[in-house]
Protein backbone atom coordinates (compact mmCIF):
# COMPACT_ATOMS: atom_id res chain seq x y z
CA UNK A 1 0.00 0.00 0.00
CA UNK A 2 0.79 3.25 -0.88
CA UNK A 3 1.78 6.13 2.07
CA UNK A 4 -1.04 6.92 3.35
CA UNK A 5 -1.40 10.83 4.43
CA UNK A 6 -3.43 12.54 6.87
CA UNK A 7 -4.79 16.06 7.61
CA UNK A 8 -4.09 17.59 10.94
CA UNK A 9 -6.97 18.23 12.40
CA UNK A 10 -8.37 21.54 12.29
CA UNK A 11 -9.65 22.92 15.76
CA UNK A 12 -10.96 26.51 14.43
CA UNK A 13 -14.40 25.48 13.54
CA UNK A 14 -16.78 25.92 16.22
CA UNK A 15 -18.19 23.04 18.70
CA UNK A 16 -21.15 22.96 21.03
CA UNK A 17 -20.77 22.14 24.60
CA UNK A 18 -24.00 20.63 25.46
CA UNK A 19 -23.51 18.08 28.60
CA UNK A 20 -25.56 15.10 28.62
CA UNK A 21 -27.32 16.64 31.05
CA UNK A 22 -28.82 19.15 29.62
CA UNK A 23 -29.42 16.69 27.04
CA UNK A 24 -31.49 14.51 29.56
CA UNK A 25 -33.64 17.90 31.07
CA UNK A 26 -34.98 18.30 27.05
CA UNK A 27 -36.64 15.01 27.30
CA UNK A 28 -38.18 15.97 30.34
CA UNK A 29 -41.78 15.48 30.61
CA UNK A 30 -42.08 13.45 27.53
CA UNK A 31 -43.72 10.25 27.84
CA UNK A 32 -42.41 7.50 29.86
CA UNK A 33 -43.91 5.23 27.67
CA UNK A 34 -41.04 5.24 25.43
CA UNK A 35 -37.69 4.40 25.58
CA UNK A 36 -36.07 5.65 22.75
CA UNK A 37 -36.15 8.83 20.67
CA UNK A 38 -34.36 10.35 17.78
CA UNK A 39 -32.41 13.54 18.65
CA UNK A 40 -31.36 16.54 17.22
CA UNK A 41 -28.06 16.99 15.26
CA UNK A 42 -26.16 18.71 18.48
CA UNK A 43 -28.17 16.19 21.14
CA UNK A 44 -26.68 13.26 18.84
CA UNK A 45 -22.64 14.38 19.14
CA UNK A 46 -23.62 15.20 22.93
CA UNK A 47 -24.51 11.18 22.89
CA UNK A 48 -21.34 10.45 20.64
CA UNK A 49 -18.79 12.45 22.61
CA UNK A 50 -20.21 11.12 25.89
CA UNK A 51 -19.75 7.50 24.57
CA UNK A 52 -16.19 8.29 23.29
CA UNK A 53 -15.48 9.30 26.81
CA UNK A 54 -16.27 6.22 27.99
CA UNK A 55 -14.90 4.08 25.69
CA UNK A 56 -11.51 6.06 25.34
CA UNK A 57 -10.93 5.82 29.42
CA UNK A 58 -12.95 2.63 30.61
CA UNK A 59 -10.38 0.51 31.00
CA UNK A 60 -8.63 2.84 33.77
CA UNK A 61 -10.98 1.30 36.39
CA UNK A 62 -12.06 -2.60 36.94
CA UNK A 63 -14.44 -3.98 35.08
CA UNK A 64 -16.58 -4.03 38.20
CA UNK A 65 -16.61 -0.58 38.14
CA UNK A 66 -16.86 0.55 34.73
CA UNK A 67 -20.74 1.40 35.45
CA UNK A 68 -19.60 3.93 37.79
CA UNK A 69 -17.65 5.70 35.21
CA UNK A 70 -20.37 5.57 32.63
CA UNK A 71 -22.48 6.93 35.45
CA UNK A 72 -19.51 9.72 36.76
CA UNK A 73 -19.15 10.45 32.52
CA UNK A 74 -23.11 10.75 32.05
CA UNK A 75 -23.07 13.18 34.73
CA UNK A 76 -20.28 15.82 34.38
CA UNK A 77 -19.09 14.48 37.78
CA UNK A 78 -15.25 14.49 36.82
CA UNK A 79 -13.97 17.62 35.54
CA UNK A 80 -11.36 16.57 32.99
CA UNK A 81 -13.60 14.10 30.89
CA UNK A 82 -14.31 17.69 28.92
CA UNK A 83 -11.08 16.65 27.77
CA UNK A 84 -12.32 13.76 25.52
CA UNK A 85 -15.51 15.12 25.06
CA UNK A 86 -14.27 18.18 23.34
CA UNK A 87 -11.73 16.41 21.42
CA UNK A 88 -14.45 13.62 20.37
CA UNK A 89 -16.21 17.18 19.10
CA UNK A 90 -13.54 18.67 17.03
CA UNK A 91 -13.09 15.17 15.75
CA UNK A 92 -16.36 14.83 14.54
CA UNK A 93 -16.02 18.51 12.93
CA UNK A 94 -13.26 16.66 10.84
CA UNK A 95 -15.05 13.56 9.68
CA UNK A 96 -14.57 12.77 5.74
CA UNK A 97 -16.96 11.93 3.13
CA UNK A 98 -17.46 8.61 4.05
CA UNK A 99 -17.90 9.19 8.06
CA UNK A 100 -19.81 12.11 7.28
CA UNK A 101 -22.46 9.68 5.31
CA UNK A 102 -22.73 7.26 8.54
CA UNK A 103 -23.14 10.52 10.53
CA UNK A 104 -26.53 11.35 8.59
CA UNK A 105 -27.51 7.71 8.71
CA UNK A 106 -27.19 7.79 12.68
CA UNK A 107 -30.03 11.15 12.79
CA UNK A 108 -32.56 8.84 11.93
CA UNK A 109 -32.14 6.33 14.24
CA UNK A 110 -33.88 6.27 17.79
CA UNK A 111 -31.61 5.65 21.04
CA UNK A 112 -32.32 4.47 24.14
CA UNK A 113 -30.45 7.31 26.51
CA UNK A 114 -31.00 5.75 29.74
CA UNK A 115 -28.41 3.22 28.60
CA UNK A 116 -26.15 4.78 25.83
CA UNK A 117 -23.89 1.58 25.38
CA UNK A 118 -26.29 -0.17 24.08
CA UNK A 119 -27.25 1.64 21.07
CA UNK A 120 -25.06 -0.95 18.95
CA UNK A 121 -25.16 1.14 15.74
CA UNK A 122 -23.97 4.25 17.35
CA UNK A 123 -21.31 2.38 19.61
CA UNK A 124 -19.61 0.72 16.58
CA UNK A 125 -19.78 3.88 15.21
CA UNK A 126 -18.20 6.06 17.76
CA UNK A 127 -15.22 3.23 17.79
CA UNK A 128 -14.46 2.67 14.08
CA UNK A 129 -14.63 6.11 13.26
CA UNK A 130 -13.69 8.11 16.18
CA UNK A 131 -11.95 5.84 18.78
CA UNK A 132 -9.94 3.65 16.27
CA UNK A 133 -7.87 6.77 14.83
CA UNK A 134 -7.41 8.62 18.16
CA UNK A 135 -5.77 5.59 20.05
CA UNK A 136 -3.51 4.91 16.89
CA UNK A 137 -2.54 7.77 13.94
CA UNK A 138 -4.42 10.92 15.70
CA UNK A 139 -3.14 9.78 19.20
CA UNK A 140 -0.32 12.44 19.24
CA UNK A 141 -3.26 15.12 17.98
CA UNK A 142 -4.99 13.81 21.34
CA UNK A 143 -1.86 14.54 23.05
CA UNK A 144 -1.39 18.13 21.83
CA UNK A 145 -4.79 18.96 22.45
CA UNK A 146 -4.69 17.62 26.12
CA UNK A 147 -1.42 19.48 26.89
CA UNK A 148 -2.73 22.45 25.75
CA UNK A 149 -6.33 21.50 27.85
CA UNK A 150 -3.94 21.09 30.92
CA UNK A 151 -1.96 23.60 30.79
CA UNK A 152 -5.58 25.81 31.12
CA UNK A 153 -6.79 23.23 33.80
CA UNK A 154 -3.74 22.98 35.91
CA UNK A 155 -3.71 27.17 35.96
CA UNK A 156 -0.68 27.07 34.80
CA UNK A 157 -1.25 31.14 33.82
CA UNK A 158 -1.01 31.36 37.51
CA UNK A 159 3.58 32.51 38.09
CA UNK A 160 3.98 31.83 34.54
CA UNK A 161 4.79 35.78 33.86
CA UNK A 162 7.75 34.86 36.16
CA UNK A 163 8.78 31.93 34.54
CA UNK A 164 8.76 33.79 31.16
CA UNK A 165 10.79 36.93 32.42
CA UNK A 166 13.43 34.48 33.60
CA UNK A 167 13.71 32.30 30.48
CA UNK A 168 13.41 36.09 28.55
CA UNK A 169 16.06 37.62 30.77
CA UNK A 170 18.37 34.31 31.28
CA UNK A 171 18.16 32.92 28.60
CA UNK A 172 18.97 29.43 29.92
CA UNK A 173 19.52 26.31 27.59
CA UNK A 174 16.73 24.45 27.20
CA UNK A 175 17.86 21.38 28.56
CA UNK A 176 19.36 22.86 31.25
CA UNK A 177 16.00 24.38 32.37
CA UNK A 178 14.21 21.13 31.99
CA UNK A 179 16.44 19.29 33.95
CA UNK A 180 15.93 21.65 36.50
CA UNK A 181 12.79 21.27 36.19
CA UNK A 182 12.35 17.61 36.05
CA UNK A 183 14.74 17.51 39.13
CA UNK A 184 12.41 19.82 41.14
CA UNK A 185 9.38 17.34 40.36
CA UNK A 186 11.95 14.65 41.76
CA UNK A 187 11.27 15.95 45.13
CA UNK A 188 9.41 13.55 47.32
CA UNK A 189 7.10 16.49 48.64
CA UNK A 190 5.05 16.47 45.38
CA UNK A 191 4.81 12.42 45.57
CA UNK A 192 4.56 12.15 41.97
CA UNK A 193 3.24 9.40 39.69
CA UNK A 194 6.26 8.60 36.91
CA UNK A 195 3.40 9.42 34.71
CA UNK A 196 2.32 13.09 36.27
CA UNK A 197 6.80 13.70 36.13
CA UNK A 198 6.49 13.35 32.76
CA UNK A 199 3.25 14.55 31.59
CA UNK A 200 4.41 18.00 33.60
CA UNK A 201 7.18 17.70 32.04
CA UNK A 202 6.39 17.69 28.67
CA UNK A 203 3.58 20.41 29.21
CA UNK A 204 6.45 22.89 30.58
CA UNK A 205 8.57 22.37 27.73
CA UNK A 206 6.47 22.50 24.63
CA UNK A 207 4.58 26.21 26.46
CA UNK A 208 8.19 26.92 26.66
CA UNK A 209 10.00 25.85 23.71
CA UNK A 210 6.86 24.83 21.32
CA UNK A 211 9.59 24.43 18.11
CA UNK A 212 11.75 22.06 20.47
CA UNK A 213 8.78 19.66 21.14
CA UNK A 214 8.12 16.85 18.59
CA UNK A 215 5.35 14.54 17.32
CA UNK A 216 7.33 12.01 19.75
CA UNK A 217 6.61 14.23 22.80
CA UNK A 218 3.03 14.75 21.85
CA UNK A 219 2.60 11.22 21.39
CA UNK A 220 3.26 10.51 25.13
CA UNK A 221 1.49 13.06 26.58
CA UNK A 222 -1.21 11.42 24.68
CA UNK A 223 -0.30 8.04 25.72
CA UNK A 224 -0.27 9.14 29.31
CA UNK A 225 -3.64 11.16 29.02
CA UNK A 226 -4.92 8.13 27.41
CA UNK A 227 -4.24 6.07 30.15
CA UNK A 228 -4.83 7.75 33.16
CA UNK A 229 -7.16 10.56 32.84
CA UNK A 230 -9.37 9.40 35.36
CA UNK A 231 -6.67 9.21 37.89
CA UNK A 232 -5.25 13.15 36.65
CA UNK A 233 -8.59 14.36 36.73
CA UNK A 234 -8.92 13.24 40.54
CA UNK A 235 -5.75 15.05 41.43
CA UNK A 236 -5.97 17.87 39.21
CA UNK A 237 -5.77 20.19 42.28
CA UNK A 238 -2.53 18.48 43.40
CA UNK A 239 -0.78 18.64 40.37
CA UNK A 240 -1.99 22.48 39.84
CA UNK A 241 -0.21 23.27 43.00
CA UNK A 242 2.62 20.90 42.37
CA UNK A 243 3.58 22.79 39.04
CA UNK A 244 2.93 26.25 40.41
CA UNK A 245 5.33 25.19 43.48
CA UNK A 246 7.83 23.39 40.99
CA UNK A 247 8.24 26.63 39.06
CA UNK A 248 8.34 28.76 41.83
CA UNK A 249 11.19 27.06 43.19
CA UNK A 250 13.24 26.55 39.94
CA UNK A 251 16.59 27.69 40.98
CA UNK A 252 17.22 30.20 38.31
CA UNK A 253 20.46 29.99 36.17
CA UNK A 254 21.86 33.18 38.05
CA UNK A 255 21.71 31.19 41.65
CA UNK A 256 24.09 28.16 39.75
CA UNK A 257 26.54 30.84 38.39
CA UNK A 258 29.44 29.38 39.53
CA UNK A 259 28.36 26.37 40.84
CA UNK A 260 29.16 22.80 38.93
CA UNK A 261 28.50 22.51 35.72
CA UNK A 262 25.04 21.32 35.50
CA UNK B 1 9.84 7.62 40.66
CA UNK B 2 12.07 8.71 37.07
CA UNK B 3 15.01 10.41 38.33
CA UNK B 4 15.02 13.53 36.22
CA UNK B 5 18.93 12.83 34.76
CA UNK B 6 17.36 9.62 33.47
CA UNK B 7 14.13 11.11 32.28
CA UNK B 8 15.88 13.98 30.08
CA UNK B 9 18.46 11.53 28.84
CA UNK B 10 15.41 9.92 27.25
CA UNK B 11 13.91 13.06 26.19
CA UNK B 12 16.55 14.16 24.50
CA UNK B 13 17.48 10.67 23.29
CA UNK B 14 13.75 11.75 21.46
CA UNK B 15 14.89 14.52 19.96
CA UNK B 16 18.29 13.55 18.86
CA UNK B 17 16.77 10.48 16.65
CA UNK B 18 15.32 11.94 13.13
CA UNK B 19 11.94 12.31 15.00
CA UNK B 20 9.39 13.58 12.96
CA UNK B 21 8.99 17.35 12.88
CA UNK B 22 5.41 18.35 12.89
CA UNK B 23 5.34 20.96 9.54
CA UNK B 24 2.07 22.05 7.78
CA UNK B 25 -1.05 20.89 7.82
CA UNK B 26 -0.57 16.87 6.62
CA UNK B 27 1.48 13.91 8.10
CA UNK B 28 2.52 10.43 7.19
CA UNK B 29 1.89 6.77 8.23
CA UNK B 30 5.29 6.57 8.49
CA UNK B 31 6.14 9.65 10.71
CA UNK B 32 3.51 8.52 13.05
CA UNK B 33 5.12 4.36 13.09
CA UNK B 34 8.43 5.63 13.85
CA UNK B 35 7.26 7.90 16.61
CA UNK B 36 5.21 5.67 18.16
CA UNK B 37 8.49 2.80 17.91
CA UNK B 38 10.79 5.74 19.88
CA UNK B 39 7.94 6.13 22.74
CA UNK B 40 7.32 2.45 23.41
CA UNK B 41 11.15 2.35 23.65
CA UNK B 42 11.09 5.24 26.09
CA UNK B 43 8.00 3.93 28.17
CA UNK B 44 9.75 0.66 28.54
CA UNK B 45 12.89 2.40 29.40
CA UNK B 46 10.93 4.25 32.52
CA UNK B 47 9.01 1.32 33.48
CA UNK B 48 5.64 2.98 32.34
CA UNK B 49 3.29 -0.12 31.71
CA UNK B 50 2.28 -0.48 28.19
CA UNK B 51 -1.22 -2.06 27.50
CA UNK B 52 -3.25 -4.37 24.95
CA UNK B 53 -3.29 -2.13 21.61
CA UNK B 54 -6.90 -0.87 21.57
CA UNK B 55 -8.96 -1.55 18.70
CA UNK B 56 -13.32 -2.02 17.75
CA UNK B 57 -14.68 -4.52 18.35
CA UNK B 58 -15.63 -5.40 14.95
CA UNK B 59 -11.72 -4.67 14.03
CA UNK B 60 -10.84 -6.83 16.50
CA UNK B 61 -13.08 -9.43 15.12
CA UNK B 62 -11.80 -9.05 11.61
CA UNK B 63 -8.25 -9.48 12.83
CA UNK B 64 -8.72 -12.83 14.67
CA UNK B 65 -11.19 -14.44 11.73
CA UNK B 66 -8.32 -13.36 9.59
CA UNK B 67 -5.67 -15.10 11.54
CA UNK B 68 -7.95 -17.99 12.25
CA UNK B 69 -9.24 -18.77 8.85
CA UNK B 70 -7.07 -16.54 6.30
CA UNK B 71 -6.69 -20.30 4.21
CA UNK B 72 -9.91 -21.72 3.74
CA UNK B 73 -11.97 -20.42 1.39
CA UNK B 74 -15.20 -20.76 3.40
CA UNK B 75 -16.07 -20.79 7.54
CA UNK B 76 -16.99 -24.05 9.47
CA UNK B 77 -20.26 -24.60 9.39
CA UNK B 78 -20.97 -24.48 13.39
CA UNK B 79 -18.13 -21.59 13.51
CA UNK B 80 -19.98 -18.77 16.25
CA UNK B 81 -19.03 -15.27 17.13
CA UNK B 82 -18.13 -16.40 20.84
CA UNK B 83 -14.88 -17.91 20.31
CA UNK B 84 -13.81 -15.15 18.36
CA UNK B 85 -14.98 -12.04 20.86
CA UNK B 86 -13.17 -14.34 23.97
CA UNK B 87 -9.58 -14.35 21.62
CA UNK B 88 -10.54 -10.76 20.72
CA UNK B 89 -10.69 -9.74 23.98
CA UNK B 90 -7.73 -11.36 25.11
CA UNK B 91 -5.56 -9.72 22.74
CA UNK B 92 -6.69 -6.09 22.09
CA UNK B 93 -8.92 -3.60 24.50
CA UNK B 94 -12.58 -3.18 23.49
CA UNK B 95 -15.21 -2.56 25.87
CA UNK B 96 -17.07 -5.62 26.61
CA UNK B 97 -20.44 -5.69 24.30
CA UNK B 98 -22.54 -8.44 24.79
CA UNK B 99 -22.78 -10.18 20.93
CA UNK B 100 -26.03 -8.61 18.78
CA UNK B 101 -28.42 -11.46 18.12
CA UNK B 102 -28.01 -13.46 14.89
CA UNK B 103 -24.22 -11.90 13.63
CA UNK B 104 -22.48 -14.34 12.02
CA UNK B 105 -18.94 -14.50 11.27
CA UNK B 106 -19.61 -13.75 7.49
CA UNK B 107 -21.81 -10.68 8.27
CA UNK B 108 -18.66 -9.25 9.82
CA UNK B 109 -15.45 -10.23 7.49
CA UNK B 110 -17.32 -11.83 4.71
CA UNK B 111 -15.51 -14.56 3.00
CA UNK B 112 -16.48 -13.36 -0.35
CA UNK B 113 -17.41 -9.45 0.47
CA UNK B 114 -17.87 -8.36 -2.98
CA UNK B 115 -20.79 -10.57 -3.52
CA UNK B 116 -21.82 -10.02 -0.02
CA UNK B 117 -21.89 -5.94 0.17
CA UNK B 118 -23.24 -6.29 -3.87
CA UNK B 119 -26.45 -4.00 -2.78
CA UNK B 120 -25.25 -2.35 0.16
CA UNK B 121 -22.99 0.74 -0.96
CA UNK B 122 -23.11 1.89 3.02
CA UNK B 123 -21.73 -1.24 4.47
CA UNK B 124 -19.40 -1.80 1.45
CA UNK B 125 -17.49 1.55 2.44
CA UNK B 126 -17.41 0.70 5.84
CA UNK B 127 -15.87 -2.81 5.28
CA UNK B 128 -13.58 -1.19 3.21
CA UNK B 129 -12.23 1.59 5.91
CA UNK B 130 -12.38 -0.49 8.06
CA UNK B 131 -9.84 -2.75 6.49
CA UNK B 132 -7.64 -0.38 5.23
CA UNK B 133 -7.09 0.94 8.70
CA UNK B 134 -5.97 -2.89 9.77
CA UNK B 135 -3.64 -2.96 6.86
CA UNK B 136 -1.92 0.78 7.72
CA UNK B 137 -1.33 -0.54 11.56
CA UNK B 138 -0.73 -4.42 10.59
CA UNK B 139 2.32 -4.31 12.39
CA UNK B 140 0.39 -3.34 15.66
CA UNK B 141 -2.78 -5.98 15.08
CA UNK B 142 -1.44 -9.04 14.07
CA UNK B 143 0.58 -11.68 14.69
CA UNK B 144 0.59 -13.68 11.62
CA UNK B 145 2.08 -12.50 8.21
CA UNK B 146 0.15 -14.40 6.38
CA UNK B 147 -2.81 -13.17 7.34
CA UNK B 148 -1.90 -9.88 6.35
CA UNK B 149 -0.93 -10.96 2.84
CA UNK B 150 -4.25 -12.70 2.66
CA UNK B 151 -6.25 -9.31 3.85
CA UNK B 152 -4.01 -7.10 1.53
CA UNK B 153 -5.03 -9.66 -1.41
CA UNK B 154 -8.81 -9.33 -0.17
CA UNK B 155 -8.70 -5.58 0.05
CA UNK B 156 -7.02 -5.39 -3.44
CA UNK B 157 -10.30 -6.88 -4.76
CA UNK B 158 -12.81 -4.67 -2.77
CA UNK B 159 -11.01 -1.75 -4.16
CA UNK B 160 -12.42 -3.46 -7.97
CA UNK B 161 -15.71 -4.73 -7.19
Amino acid sequence: MSETLYKVLDFGRPIDRQSFGEVMDEFKGLSLSHNTFTLSDGQLKTLIATVFTYGLHYYEVPEERRELLLKAILEGKQPLFDLSQTFARHLINNLDGHAKLQLEALQIIEYDLKNPLTNELLVDFVEMELLDQTTSYRKWEYGRFSMAYLAAHLSIQDGWENVEKTVKEQKPRPEVYLKNFGKELENSRYNLDAHEQLLLHLIVKSKLWPDKSALTDYLLAGSITQQHLLGLSLRSEKLASTLKNALQNLPTINKRRGGPKL
Amino acid sequence: MIPSEKLLRYLEDLAKEEHPEINGKEYSQSQVILAERLVRDLQKAIGIASQKPKLSRRRAFIVILEELYYDVPKYPNDLTLDGIHRRASQRFEFSQRSLTRFMTPEDLHPKDPCLFYENNGLKMGNYKVAIAHLLSYSHIYFQIEEAVGSLKKTYTEILLC
